[in-house]
Order: C-alpha cells, then structure tokens, then sequence
C-alpha cells in the first residue's frame, strides 16, 4: 500500500530536451505515461546528469515516488 | 523613527510549533526591543484577524490594508510558504516543452499597491521595502529560527571594502557573462571561479567575503548549484558546503533557476537558501523558478541580481535593495515589457530582514538624506512606472506578419531560420493618457496601434550530441520592426 503523497506510474522512458532557452536547458530524462510526459529524477540525484537512467531509454517501466509540478522524484524504477 | 511592520499567521505558526509556539513568541519580542534599540519601531501583527481563509487572495488583501493602515517603512513576511504563502502568478512563458513552471512563486505582490490577481503585468508597479524571514517549510524547527533571529538582533552594518571582497562561481558557459556581471558589482573579476573545474566542497577562506554571488544551474527541489561545461554538469555548490563556513552578515545573489527555493528538509534536505541563512548569512537573493539571461552581454537575471548587490554595498537596507533593484529592473525594460521581462521581474525575491542594512552608507550632509524622502520618492517611482507600463499579453492566435520579408531578414541576421516555433505577445495599449490623440510617432499612431513581440526559438547544434536553445525577441509596432534582441542559450 503507498502512502498518501506516493503514486505509482506506468510508461515508457524517452530522453528529450526540457526548458528549450532556459538557464536549464539539458537533455532530460522523462517517463512518458497515458496522461502525460514527467522529467523523471531519482531522489537526489544530479538533475543535469543521469547516465544510468538515460540508459533505459525506450524501456517501459513502473516508478513508484512523489510527482512535484513536472518532475516525478522516483525512490523505485522498475523494468517490466 | 523608523517602522517595520512583521506579519505572520498564528494559526499556522500554533499549528507548526505546538507547545512551543510561545518561544517562537518571545523571539519576535526580543527582535523587537533590539529593533527598538536600533531606532526601529517594530510590532508583530498576526493577519489571522483579517482572513476569513488562508488563500493567497486573502493573504494579499490582508497585507494591502495593514500596509496602508500602518504604513511602515519595512514589511518583513516572517515564516516559509507553509506559514504565508507565496502569490502564485500566471508565467507568461509556460509551455511542458520549453517553461515548465506552470505558476511562478512570487512576493512581488506584496510589494505592490495593486489589487490580488494571478497576472504578473498587475505588479509592475512595486513601492514597498519588504522581504521574507522563512522558517523551514514542513515540521517546526525553532532552533532554526532562533538562529536567524538572534544573527538579525545582533547584526551591525559593516564598513564598505571599495572594491569589495567577493565569492563567485559561474558555469563555465557563462563565462563571459558573468565576468560582466561581477565587474559592474565588483570592478575585478580576479577571484571568480568557473565550474568545473570548481566543484564545490570550498575552504572557509574561499567562502570568508561577504559578498557571493553564483550564476550556475539550479533545479527544482534539489539541494546543489551545478556548473556546465559541453555536456558534463558537476555541482558546483552544495548545501553541506556552506556549514560552519560562511562569514556572519553574508549577502548572496544567486540567479541560478530555483536557487532561492526554499525545501522541505526531511522531504529533499535543506536548500542552499536556507542553509545559508542557518550558516549566518543575513540576505540571500535568487529565483523561485527558473530564470533567464541573455544570449551575449547582460540582461534579466544578470541585471536584478547585480543591482541587488550594488544596491547593497551603497548602504541601503536589504529590503529597499531589493526594492531600488526591481524599479531599476524595470525602468530599463519600460515602456513595453517582454514576456522574459515579466518572469524575471515576478520571479526574483529576497530571505532575511528587509531592514538590515549590512553596509554602511557612505555619510552625506544632504537633508535629502532621510527615510522619509527615500520612501516617498520610491512610491512616487513606484507608481509612476505602473502607469507607464502596458501589459504584455500572450495571443493565441498568431497573427499574420505583413513585413514578412523584414522579419525573415532579422531571422537570417540572428542566424535563424524561417521555420523556429513561434510565439507572439501583444502590448495592451494604456498609452491613451500618455500621448495627444492626434501625435502620430514615425506615421504610425501609438494610440491606435500596438506593440507586438514575435519569440522564435532555435536549436543551435555546436557539436553533436551538445544542442542548445537561442531565443530571438522581435520587437514591431504596425508591422514597423522597432528592434530586436536574443536570449540565453545558456
């Protein structure tokens, strides 16, 4: 059972660009779900950088962790 | 004497520190005899009385008629978000593929005289020195705001250092904009450091000045500042860096995205923010969301940040500092502002005592000299830039461009092409006061007609896989190009 603020999501990982002209623009990683794209960080983890996330690009996956705005702060990620 | 009025919910501060509530109680009371002893009259008011709900509606309704019953010379917001909220406003950039903040976090409204709304083109008008003391958001720690307020009630201004010893880090990228910057405030450039290779974990004797200033990357509820060089993103400032390291009376500008964000400790750690303000610094400066500069030279984030610092090494009170900062920001941007404009002036906040004056002025023998003319001429320039600025607003539907050919030329000389997203924003015209109904300005009537700003977007592929983002800013009038300018790519 997941606690209040938890959720759990299903998608797919894809890598693209977030904050086009921003002083934050950086290849992103992202979990692309039924309703809707989410950068996808773990739980303090650079938010520039993320090899090993960008690594499972194009797998489907389950997150289980808090989404804030448009960031999803995953504590797991899980291949399917 | 001087006034500061301090508001604050009680119910929310009861709520958070239960039982020890009344300590929290008789820290504001020791802040006001220290106050008092430094020529301030200071009184707690609790904004429950004036709310029938905590929403931000009622919060600014509630500040607007304390301000104008009291009218003091400072207004300080005591407590984190969870305590007063901030006033979330519409950003006029927001996009899920370029600006993701939906809302942009903001105390300029209470800085202003206009009425609540969710627009940032309402607050164009600010003439109020105030600023935030936050506590940490979530579960109530007193031993933290015992800290901030016993370094508030013993704090005395320092004398000017001419030129003044500084901290700085900037992402490498940002070199060359950031060496602007810090020669407008600092007049050398010899101590700022670049990262990487800078990567954080900096001596206390790298950290000793009382100016620092970043101009890094930041991201939202994270605890680090990051460099950047090509695709490679070290921190170049963590949270943990800064304790038992930073000089008491510390003033930060940070124009990192979210660099003044304020976090939830036992949720993401505590923020660069607020650790600063737990390691003895007194005013820190930065973005609630994320923030833009200029493609080349100086503009946005460059600009409120450093007015900021100069502002306070003049010798004025934090809180008219920032104050002094915005209406700069502003008068530089007016009549017509852009939609970059509009964020950065709605986006950029300070934490700490608004009447902290942490530098001593230097002593003039002018009677012009006093709070009360400063104050009276800040509202009068307050009040005058509102009514000079127009809104800027986003129009859905793009209008077709008539001086095609003169936009594609612009396009080619900024090295865009013809096929860049674009969005296009509209100036509504508030010039019918300010202009004779027959004066026609290069043939073109300026009552009749309206400002227009086209934004294209372009991808610049330096060297595969690094891409980066340049904005184009085309400023026209009846299809007449005014000017035109280009943003970040940072």
């Amino acid at each position: 059972m997941l606690a209040d603020d938890q959720m759990k999501l299903k998608g797919k990982i894809i890598v693209k660009l977030f904050g086009e002209g921003t002083k934050s623009e950086h290849h992103a990683v992202y979990i692309d779900t039924a309703e809707g794209s989410y950068v996808l960080r773990k739980k303090g983890a650079n938010p520039f950088e993320s090899p090993d996330l960008k690594q499972m690009e194009g797998k489907e996956v389950t997150v289980e962790g808090t989404l804030d705005k448009y960031v999803f702060f995953a504590h797991i990620i899980e291949e399917k | 004497m001087a006034t500061k009025i301090i508001l604050t919910i009680k119910q929310n501060l009861e709520e958070k520190y239960g039982t020890k509530f009344p300590d929290l109680e008789k820290l504001l009371t020791a802040l006001i005899a220290a106050d008092q002893k430094k020529g301030i009259e200071t009184q707690v008011i609790y904004l429950d009385k004036e709310l029938s709900t905590f929403s931000e509606k009622d919060c600014k309704d509630a500040v607007d008629n304390l301000y104008k019953k009291y009218t003091p010379d400072y207004l300080m917001i005591f407590g984190a978000q969870d305590i007063v909220p901030f006033q979330e406003l519409d950003n006029p950039l927001f996009t899920p593929e370029s600006d993701s903040d939906q809302f942009i976090q903001s105390d300029l409204p209470y800085a202003s005289e206009s009425p609540y709304s969710n627009d940032c083109n309402s607050f164009t008008n600010p003439t109020r020195v105030i600023g935030r003391l936050p506590d940490l958001p979530g579960k109530g720690d007193l031993g933290y705001v015992k800290i901030l307020i016993n370094n508030i009630i013993k704090s005395k201004p320092i004398s000017s250092k001419r030129p003044p010893d500084y901290f700085a880090v900037s992402a490498s990228v940002w070199e060359k904009s950031t060496e602007q910057s810090i020669n407008n405030i600092f007049g050398n450039i010899k101590k700022l450091l670049e990262s990487p290779p800078a990567k954080g974990k900096y001596t206390a004797d790298l950290l000793y000045p009382a100016f620092h200033f970043f101009n890094c990357h930041g991201g939202l509820n994270d605890t680090n500042y990051y460099g950047q060089k090509a695709t490679s993103y070290p921190v170049a400032l963590s949270a943990a860096d800064l304790n038992h390291k930073i000089t008491y009376g510390t003033v930060v500008a940070a124009e990192c995205c979210y660099g003044a964000q304020i976090l939830d400790k036992a949720e993401y750690g505590i923020s660069i923010a607020s650790n600063y303000l737990l390691n003895n610094a007194l005013s820190f400066m930065g973005s609630s969301t994320i923030a833009y500069g200029p493609a080349d030279g100086q503009g946005l984030a460059d600009l409120i940040c450093q007015y900021y610092l100069i502002n306070i090494n003049n010798g004025a009170s934090a809180g008219r500092a920032m104050l002094e900062a915005r209406q700069r920001f502003l008068t530089e941007s007016a009549p017509d502002l852009d939609p970059y404009e509009l964020k950065t002036i709605a986006q950029f906040y300070i934490l700490g005592d608004p009447s902290l004056q942490l530098i001593k002025p230097i002593s003039t023998k002018s009677t012009f000299n006093t709070i009360e003319n400063r104050r009276f001429n800040l509202v009068t320039k307050g009040l005058n830039l509102g009514a000079g600025i127009s809104k800027t607003i986003k129009v859905e539907e793009r209008p077709v461009a008539s001086n095609y050919n003169e936009i594609l030329s612009i396009l080619k000389q900024a090295d865009f092409n013809n096929d860049q997203q674009e969005m296009v924003f509209e100036v509504e015209s508030s010039k019918e006061n300010l202009f004779p109904k027959n004066l026609n300005f290069m043939g073109i009537s300026p009552i009749e007609n309206k400002v227009r700003f086209r934004v294209f977007q372009k991808e610049v592929y330096i060297k595969a896989p690094i891409r980066k983002i340049k904005t184009l800013v085309v400023k026209e009038i009846n299809n007449q190009i005014l000017g035109w300018k280009t943003y970040v790519s940072r």
